[in-house]
């Protein structure tokens, strides 16, 4: 088979393994019903003429190869042709130059110019019995105000198909529609009594290979008089300017695909004319007319008005199958406006979309919903569990790149998805950024669908007797399929609609980052212009402090003789106030610098950390008698060093302080167990804490002691250091048993990227 | 051995002036001059020298507080101490409220010859004082003209 491939594919050596690549423009040889001469110009001297030119004409192939036209047309058919061909560029479908007569018979001349000559096809010119141009228009007048009124595409094709029935006279016309995976479907037929229907059968992508799709789209009407056509070849054989074969894509007498016969001979059709649907510019479709009562040529006028017919359906297919739609598109449309309009009031897009009203299962038409935003999801309606969902927005960014995804047999690209399929054998998917999996997706449920195939579409060949050849299959029987594992497909407007959804939350989202933008920068103002207002609070509070005070020493230092024993009490009382009061601001300055101050964070052994502390500790660690434990080398860790050994100081502190056993110890480790960062903690003896208590100890200057009970303090230690904490992305927390110790813990999680920054 | 040479103190508190210049006079017999403003400094030091006999001689030493209300406050008035030749010898020595980081910078860059922080505490600030004059009069040699230095 491979050496097949390395040369081209005609006519001689297609098969059905080998015709999507089959030059079906490049045939060599004509329909036997007229005849075909090739032009030189502009002296009109004929390069190559059709073999059976030599019996329609009643002249030697000799006679006409090499001489100019003047040998065949009297002058004033000559003078007509030259005259219409030197104004109209005849590119593209041939067009009617003349009629003429030679050899007793009227011949149509159709004129077009490729591949560098003009080609001149002969055929037979109608009778009187055909109907005249006057009768065609009028029928096509008809005919096109009764399309233009369909309220339907259905009924618009149906009309479509009669009609071209009723002024064609063939057997069978039908409309066929291309569906995505390439195989078509039979909207629409009119049919003679007696013949099988074809209407609502299924034929396989293999049925209308890709080279002739090409030419569908070149030209607007094909027709075969005679299926069981015997070709006639063209002398000489090659185009004689360009040497190589002569390209037949526009000529209607062109020899088509003996694959192509073969399949219309086992649908047992003896005649054909097909049409080209084309829908915004696109193939859509075709309109198949088949005769199975012998063969029938259709005249060129009637092949004419046919061809505009043919037209006017593809103007008008697209604004019909519109119409089926309007009243879904409208509520697309509204709905998306909705949810819209409530998300830009509530920043909660899942909690919108999910529990509003109206909600995503109020847009396109699913079974259930799902928004998945920072790796939270949240569902709606019949949907799979989270966990496959999670699965599902897991494989979707790595297989799927567009923005919009819809697919209405996901488990034949994600066959992990039929675990699911009851609920999801569809997915529309809406992804929004490209960095995250941001996703809002729509569910149907699996519909098991009966296809009618015309023929099984799982053998859409036969062998060859000598079962070398793939041919056309030779059964067309109603063969019935049970599709599994689909839902009902997503309709264009409905993927239209997602995209139109995406681009009205991505510029929402667009909005509120502004938004938040202005809300960050008005908090960094308001921080800095808190740390001023501390800063400049404490400097002018202290100075009338200081005052105070130095006057209250003062007045001790020089009157203390004159002043009665209570008075002096109560002067030290004030002094001593005063310096509570500058210990309270200090602490207030200081929170707010640890609130505000940019981290410099590094990595940092914290045993070195720990032992700084220690040593600046060891008179209170002395004094208090206490042991210090570490039960093992503490790690490295990227952080501010400074800070975080006035956490360690002001836990250690904490833990000396609140501590009435005879034995105190305190013990500094951490668990790094979990996948996480580590978690620190400092562990003591001691008096422990209420549980009730365990939030208000991390208020500032709240105090669950009285000022002079365990050494006193501004009650902002414990702030302070969860602050620390929290500015190094970590928390903190503790675990207390009153009267046996406490346990406060910290992370640093996020760790990570302070040191990146 | 500098007990002729004024210590200017330039504090707009009233209170503050009235405690560093009680304090200081248990350390030191030096006079005590005081700016209560700092748009006062600079024509206070050229008033003295246009006196026709000068009474008391510059300043060995300016106690200058940082935060005073009005056009100049501690940090220019340093600047412009040492942007002027002739008083830029003198030590100014900075006592304020303020402990922030880029106060103390700005004064350092400046030319500043020490910065004090003042406590609320009257003992705290006793020891400052004290520590202050020790340093300055009976450590460290003044840029002053002294009688023993001859003419």
């Amino acid at each position: 088979m491979e050496s097949i491939t390395a040369a081209p594919i005609t006519a001689k050596n297609v098969d059905l393994s080998n015709c999507d690549r089959e030059q079906i423009q490049f045939p060599g040889a004509i329909l036997p019903h007229g005849v075909m001469l090739v032009l030189r110009e502009p002296e009109l001297t004929i390069l190559q003429a059709s073999r059976n030119a030599e019996v329609e004409f009643g002249l030697e192939l000799n006679a006409l190869l090499n001489h100019t036209l003047d040998t065949l047309l009297d002058k004033t058919s000559l003078e007509s042709l030259r005259d219409k061909s030197q104004r109209d560029p005849l590119q593209g479908a041939p067009t009617r130059v003349a009629v003429v007569e030679i050899n007793a018979k009227n011949w149509n001349v159709l004129a077009h110019r490729n591949d560098q000559v003009l080609f001149l096809e002969f055929e037979p010119a109608s009778d009187n019995r055909e109907p005249t141009v006057a009768d065609l228009y009028s029928e096509l007048r008809g005919a096109i105000a009764k399309l233009q009124n369909a309220r339907s595409s259905q009924e618009f094709l149906d009309l479509a198909v009669h009609r071209i029935r009723a002024f064609t006279g063939f057997d069978r016309v039908m409309a066929y529609k291309f569906l995505h995976d390439g195989s078509g479907w039979v909207r629409s037929e009119s049919v003679i009594e007696g013949q099988t229907s074809y209407l609502g059968q299924h034929f396989p992508p293999s049925d209308v290979p890709a080279p002739a799709k090409r030419i569908f789209s070149l030209s607007w009407l094909r027709h075969q008089p005679d299926i069981k056509y015997i070709p006639v070849p063209l002398v000489p054989e090659n185009n004689p300017i360009t040497g190589g074969p002569l390209d037949m894509s526009y000529a209607v007498l062109r020899s088509v695909s003996v694959m192509y016969t073969g399949y219309l001979k086992n649908m047992g059709t003896d005649a054909s004319m097909v049409m080209t649907l084309l829908k915004n510019g696109q193939l859509w479709g075709l309109i198949a007319c088949h005769h199975h009562n012998g063969p029938k040529h259709v005249p060129y006028e009637v092949r004419t008005a046919c061809e505009f017919l043919a037209n006017m359906v593809s103007l008008l297919i697209a604004e019909k199958e519109d119409l089926e739609f309007a009243d879904y598109k409208l509520k697309l449309k509204a709905t998306q406006a909705s949810l819209v309009e409530a998300m830009s009031k509530d920043g909660e897009f899942a909690a919108v979309l999910i529990g509003g009203n109206p909600n995503l299962l109020d847009f396109v038409r699913a079974n259930g919903a799902a928004v998945v935003t920072d790796g939270q999801i949240s569902l709606s309606g019949k949907t799979p569990t989270e966990e496959q969902v999670r699965l599902l927005v897991e494989w979707l960014p790595s297989n799927i790149s567009e923005e919009v995804y819809a697919s209405d047999s996901l488990a034949s690209v994600f066959p992990e998805s039929e675990m699911f399929r009851d609920v999801a054998s569809g997915i529309l998917a809406i992804r929004f950024a490209v960095t995250k999996k941001d996703y809002l997706l729509w569910f149907r449920p699996e519909v098991i669908q009966t296809v009618k195939w015309a023929g099984d579409p799982h053998k859409p060949v036969d062998y060859s007797d000598d079962g070398q050849r793939l041919l056309p299959r030779t059964s067309f029987a109603l063969w019935i399929e049970s599709v599994k594992l689909k839902s009902e497909p997503w309709l264009d407007i409905e993927i239209q609609a997602a995209h139109e959804l995406r681009i009205a939350i991505l510029e929402l989202v667009l909005r509120q980052a502004e938004q938040l933008g202005e809300l960050y920068r008005t908090l960094e103002r308001s921080y800095i212009e808190l740390d001023s207002f501390a800063y400049v609070a404490s400097h002018d509070l202290k100075e009338p402090l200081r005052g105070i005070h130095n006057y209250s020493r003062f007045l001790l230092e020089d009157c203390a003789d004159q002043l009665r024993p209570e008075d002096v009490d109560k002067l030290r009382a004030m002094a001593r106030l005063t310096q509570r009061m500058e210990d309270l601001l200090d602490s207030l300055l200081h929170y707010t610098r640890v609130s505000r101050n940019e981290l410099k964070s590094q990595k940092q052994d914290l045993n070195e950390i720990v032992a700084d502390v220690l040593d600046f500790l060891s008179a209170r660690i002395s004094e208090s008698g206490a042991t210090i434990r570490i039960p093992r080398p503490l790690p490295s860790v990227s952080l501010d060093a400074s800070l975080m050994g006035e956490v360690f100081s002001n836990l250690i502190s904490n833990a000396l302080k609140y501590n009435d056993k005879a034995d105190k110890w305190v013990e500094i480790g951490f668990d790094d167990s979990a996948e996480s960062s580590p978690v620190f903690y400092v562990r003591d003896n001691g008096i422990g804490i209420e549980p009730d208590h365990f939030d208000s100890i991390f208020k500032i200057f709240r105090r669950l002691h009285g000022p002079k009970e365990f050494g006193g303090g501004t009650g902002a230690g414990l702030t302070i250091a969860r602050r620390i904490v929290e500015r190094h992305g970590g928390r903190m927390w503790l675990e207390s048993t009153p009267g046996d110790g406490s346990t406060f813990y910290f992370s640093l999680a996020g760790n990570h990227q302070i040191n990146e920054g | 051995m500098y007990r002729k040479f004024p210590i200017l103190v330039v504090e707009d508190s009233d209170e503050d002036f009235y405690t560093t210049a009680r304090v200081l006079r248990k350390f030191v017999a030096s006079p005590v001059e005081r700016c209560s403003a700092g748009t006062d400094v600079l024509p206070h030091l050229a008033r003295k020298a246009a006196e026709a006999t000068r009474v008391t001689p510059d300043p060995c030493l300016i106690l200058l507080d940082l935060n005073m209300p009005g056009k100049r406050d501690g940090r220019s008035v340093l600047v412009d101490l040492k942007n002027d030749k002739r008083y830029r010898r003198i030590p100014v020595v900075i006592m304020t409220t303020s402990s922030h980081p880029s106060d103390v910078h700005h004064c350092f860059d400046h030319g500043a010859a020490g910065y004090i922080v003042k406590p609320v505490n009257l003992d705290k600030f006793v020891e400052s004082i004290e520590c202050l004059v020790n340093y300055w009069f009976k450590t460290v040699r003044l840029p002053v003209k002294l009688e023993e230095d001859g003419v």
